[in-house]
């Protein structure tokens, strides 16, 4: 039985060899090198997998190095510091692997200031949901004022909107309180993760888009209109929201239910068709594409206390940008970083 | 060139042919599965039709692809087949699969047995059970679903470096993962990285005659370890089956945690056995880990077995006296003396009916009765206790314990107590009993006649945010229990309906005296009259500026209840202001070894948070503590502040009282402790914060940031 096997590997792995020799397509070379992107900007990661025969993964085993600079590539992940057209090539066990070429382009600097898009998961059954609420309030008013946006999504009580469930199916934030920032990056609150993530979304590397929104009510109706201006030539979905503050109504405090309790920033209505936004198309580089909505407001929300968010979705289905202003008369510029 | 190319890769095709490991390669089967046939002589592998990486299943199975195998993570996919409508799945350590499989008898076990053993086991109820993923539930993510195990909440076992284990799955044919149609099975082994240096730990051990007291020695490459301890029989058949190399793995596996070798209570391990005799062998094993957590090839062990029971050796005595004068209705006291020979007693208040069947009883339901007391009687220690170990005898005092009590007893019903004692090598004596006594008859319909009237005293005082304090007085000779509840606002099952309807004498009895829930939870708090006649309890939790009633009422020794006492407080109301402030008051304890901080808020203050962090705090490393008392760092006094707030704030314990206690221990290596605390106030609206009060305890003292940084000028 072995010595039938030793002979049937030597075969293949001739094969594989003399093919791939030759050019042959569709046989896999014995050693593996891929990466999970081809093209990066300046700063973003490039993990990168080895598999010995197409079946075993060596990656923490092999060598990974760059043609260009001969450096090695550690822990597999390649941070991209400059930009260009890089190599890479794996060892292992003697073998040599197929070089991977990876395109490093210039990051885009945007005039624009980051927003960050902070969708908070709660209800008023959750006893530790005001903590998670205390938490929040402090990193919108103290660490990223004015450009961190709460949107306060409830699980199972009298603010419920359908949104909630799709959203925790998507994010498996884990729990409640939680958190999705930027459609990208979710946990829950009181994790240590939290404060690393809203680091992660404060940062304006990939960011390429500025929105100004201005918004103005009557006869239970109000009119957004929104504005988007790209830096490069890019499709955007845009995602809109009306968000009713300072709600006072029944919550689950520390496992005591008390009447008076002020919620925050609780999303009323999702204006746009879908989570996934309304799709704005294609936007040219340096150019802006408006879109205007009508929305139809309940009686009972107080207007002095209703806001509008305007998200604005990339490529990679994440919240590129936002913009938020007071629904009843409310205005929002672009918020240019040379404005300050 | 090409010919000369061609003879070179034939060549090296050749010489990497023979450097394959071909133990555990072989001919894949009809479905493309490379068989996983083991590859360590020294383990006995089962029978089974598992598969070395991915597992090709048909369309009545599930397929499993492996994407990526890290030290400590595997990330896979399965792919059900057209027949399958839903699957269980886990991933076990072969250590504990087959640990499983020695367990069930499955050694020279068929195939088919084995995987029907691997089978009830994902099935199983109890534990160890498969998590399950349907078609139904899940349509989207069903037909290819990722699993990032250790990143998931599935993972029951965790994964560690250079440790082989199975990914099982069973696909079924129906919704609930029940009708079960085939067992695919994977085997991978996680990646490891060399070992950095040599790490080694000793052992060294003391005996008793019940228990044994392991230390733990490790060497300075040796920065974890695990460790286990039984039977030595069954270590060694677990060795002799599958080899050290998967003890170790075990070993790993079976426990949660690798102990931390500069935790100093790690280093110790008392391990007990108390229904074993003295001849017995037990065995420790240990492995050594490394920095990365790494391990050592070889395990250490030791063997050894408990020291004799010398013949000498006495039972424990001791004795009960019913205190005929403080027997009620419901609840009886009587004093203990535990004589020399004993280290300890162990009671339960039984129906006389009973202890008279048992003290009829043969020799063996009498001993088996003892044990009982043992493990789930009430217990009181000698303290006058001592132990001649060179003559290996007793050679204390006696020691009486007086007014031990038991409660919820049935009133007008005969008991005894029974008992036992226990002597220094572990040994019970034989179960005794008292005299009987005979409980009183509860009266709820003479409340005057209640002994307890003129001097009973129930309070609540002190009432803050969120609670207060129970307070109660009374006559010891007099009182047997109190019993009291919360019954306003809004408490389930409450007669208490409103102040103009607080419902009648029976009804607010029936209440106290009774039970509700799927429990049959009593639903009042009970609490046993005290020698002191005074007794009292901080409660907390409640909501702020609320009313709430209290009913409470008194049982006397003769068993008489009184009148139905109702009770109000409220609870202090928060307004919270535009300026808050808390401060720190921190004291060390008088041994040293921990540090208790008072928090004190004002007025102004909603709710105050605060946290304390020493270095085996999980995210100590940012509060930058180790460059504090560097001379040239790059944080200066701002940088502190802001950071130790957000952690706070993150990561502090809530409190919406204006005082608030912590107690912290000091490490035994004298690393810092980091105490913060922030008030919370409101202003137009909107939280506002206090500055942030601080304390750093390092190096014997309490400090101040500002003896390490300079403030800013104001």
């Amino acid at each position: 039985m072995k010595r039938k096997s030793m002979i049937y590997a030597f075969m293949v792995c001739l094969a594989a060899l003399l093919a791939s020799c030759e050019g042959g397509a569709g046989v896999e070379s014995t050693l593996t090198l891929s990466a999970d992107k081809a093209s990066v900007t300046v700063g973003d990661k490039v993990t990168f997998t080895v598999k010995n025969s197409g079946i075993q993964d060596v990656t923490a085993a092999s060598g990974i190095k760059c043609v260009q600079t001969g450096k090695s590539v550690p822990g597999a992940e390649f941070v991209a510091e400059s930009e260009g057209e890089w190599t890479f090539v794996a060892e292992y066990d003697g073998m040599k692997s197929n070089e991977v070429g990876i395109t490093v382009v210039a990051p885009v600097v945007s005039q624009f200031r980051k927003h960050i898009c902070l969708m908070e998961f709660t209800g008023q059954w959750c006893a530790m949901c005001p903590e998670g609420a205390t938490t929040i309030n402090f990193y919108a008013s103290q660490i990223y004022p004015d450009v961190l946006h709460v949107l306060a999504f409830h699980n199972q009580d009298e603010f419920e909107l359908p949104q909630e469930a799709e959203f925790s199916k998507k994010f498996k934030f884990g729990g409640y309180p939680g958190y999705v920032a930027d459609m990208k990056y979710y946990g829950l609150v009181s994790s240590g993760q939290f404060s690393e993530d809203l680091k992660k979304a404060s940062s304006p590397a990939g960011l390429h888009c500025g929105i100004a929104l201005s918004s103005s009510m009557a006869n239970g109706k109000a009119d957004v209109s929104i504005k988007v201006f790209s830096e490069l030539s890019s499709k955007y979905r845009l995602a809109v929201y009306v968000l009713e503050d300072k709600i006072v109504a029944k919550q689950n405090m520390s496992g005591t239910y008390r009447e008076d309790y002020t919620h925050r920033h609780v999303v009323r209505k999702m204006v746009s068709a879908s989570i996934a936004g309304d799709d704005l198309g294609l936007i040219e580089a340096e150019s802006e594409k408006t879109a205007d909505y009508k929305i139809t407001l309940d009686s009972s929300w107080k207007a002095e206390n209703l806001e509008v968010c305007a998200l604005v979705i990339g490529e990679d289905g994440c919240v590129n940008n936002m913009a938020a202003c007071h629904l009843d008369g409310g205005n929002a510029e672009y918020d240019r970083i040379t404005n300050q | 060139m090409k010919a000369i190319i061609r003879l070179g890769i034939l060549l090296s095709a050749v010489v990497m042919t023979v450097a394959c490991d071909m133990s555990n390669i072989t001919d894949p089967d009809d479905n493309g599965n490379v068989k996983y046939v083991g590859t360590d002589p020294d383990c006995y592998e089962f029978a089974m039709n598992a598969a070395e990486g991915n597992f090709n299943a048909k369309e009545n199975g599930v397929s499993i692809q492996i994407g990526r195998v890290d030290r400590t993570n595997v990330v896979f996919t399965l792919l059900p087949g057209e027949s399958i409508k839903s699957y269980r799945v886990d991933v076990y350590p072969k250590a504990i699969l087959y640990n499983y499989l020695l367990e069930g008898g499955k050694i020279d076990a068929s195939a088919d047995e084995v995987e029907d053993y691997i089978l009830e086991l994902l099935t199983s109820a109890q534990g160890a059970g498969g998590y399950i993923f349907n078609y139904k539930d899940d349509a989207e993510d069903f037909p290819m679903k990722e699993f990032d195990w250790m990143n998931s909440n599935y993972a029951q076992y965790k994964l560690v470096p250079d440790c082989e284990y199975f990914i099982t799955v069973a696909g079924c044919y129906d919704d609930g993962a029940m009708d079960v149609a085939s067992l695919s099975i994977s085997h991978f082994k996680t990646s490891t990285q060399p070992l950095v240096g040599n790490p080694q730990i000793g052992l060294e051990h003391q005996e008793s005659y019940k228990a044994y007291l392991v230390t733990y020695v490790p060497n300075a490459d040796c920065k974890y370890f695990y460790n286990w301890s039984y039977l030595a029989e069954e270590i060694d058949e677990y060795i002799d089956t599958f080899g050290e190399t998967m003890m170790r793995d075990f070993m790993r596996c079976a426990v949660t945690t690798a102990l931390d070798v500069t935790v100093q209570d790690n280093l110790t391990t008392l391990v007990s056995f108390s229904e074993v005799t003295s001849d017995a062998v037990f065995a420790t094993v240990a492995i050594a880990l490394d920095v990365n957590q790494t391990p050592a090839e070889h395990i250490t062990r030791v063997d050894l077995s408990l020291k004799d029971i010398p013949e000498h050796a006495e039972k424990g005595d001791a004795s009960v006296a019913i205190n005929t004068s403080r027997v009620g209705a419901t609840a009886a006291w009587f004093d203990v003396t535990i004589e020399a020979t004993a280290t300890a007693v162990y009671y339960n208040v039984v129906p006389a009916s009973e202890a008279d069947a048992v003290a009829a009883a043969d020799s063996t339901t009498r001993a088996a009765y003892a044990s009982e007391l043992a493990y789930g009687g009430y217990g009181i220690r000698n303290e006058n206790y001592h132990f001649d170990q060179e003559n290996e005898k007793p050679d204390g005092q006696s020691f009486f314990a007086k007014n031990e009590f038991i409660i919820d007893l049935q009133p007008e019903s005969e008991y005894k107590v029974a008992f036992c004692a226990k002597n220094a090598f572990g040994q019970l004596s034989d179960v005794m009993f008292s005299e009987s006594f005979t409980t009183k008859a509860l009266v709820l319909d003479n409340p005057d006649a209640c002994l307890c009237n003129d001097d009973f005293v129930f309070e609540l005082r002190e009432p803050s945010r969120d609670g207060w304090k129970y307070y109660a007085e009374y006559n010891w000779d007099d009182m047997s229990m109190i019993r009291f509840q919360i019954v306003y606002p809004d408490v389930v099952d409450s007669p208490y309906q409103s102040h103009e309807n607080p419902g009648s004498r029976e009804e607010l009895l029936g209440f106290l005296f009774g039970s509700s829930g799927a429990y049959d939870t009593p639903n009042a708090n009970a609490w046993w009259a005290l020698p002191s006649g005074v007794d009292y309890l901080a409660y907390y939790g409640f909501t702020s500026g609320q009313e709430y009633v209290v009913a409470c009422c008194a049982e006397d020794i003769n068993g008489v209840v009184g009148p139905v006492k109702l009770v109000h407080v409220t609870t202090k109301e928060i307004k919270p202001g535009a300026n808050p402030k808390v401060s720190i008051k921190p004291s060390l304890s008088e041994d040293g070894s921990t540090i208790t901080c008072v928090f004190e808020a004002n007025e102004d203050t909603k709710m105050m948070k605060y946290f304390a962090a020493d270095k085996t705090d999980q995210y100590f490393y940012t509060l930058s503590l180790d460059e504090l008392f560097k001379q040239n760092s790059y944080l200066n006094y701002n940088d502190y502040i802001k950071s130790w707030t957000e952690w706070t704030i993150l990561q502090g314990l809530q409190s919406q009282n204006l005082t608030s206690t912590g107690t912290y221990k000091v490490p035994t290596d004298k690393s810092p402790v980091l105490v913060c605390a922030i008030a919370i106030g409101e202003k137009d609206g909107e939280d506002c914060y206090s500055d942030l009060a601080h304390v750093i305890y390092y190096d014997g003292a309490f400090h101040d940031l500002s003896e390490y940084r300079t403030p800013p000028a104001k």
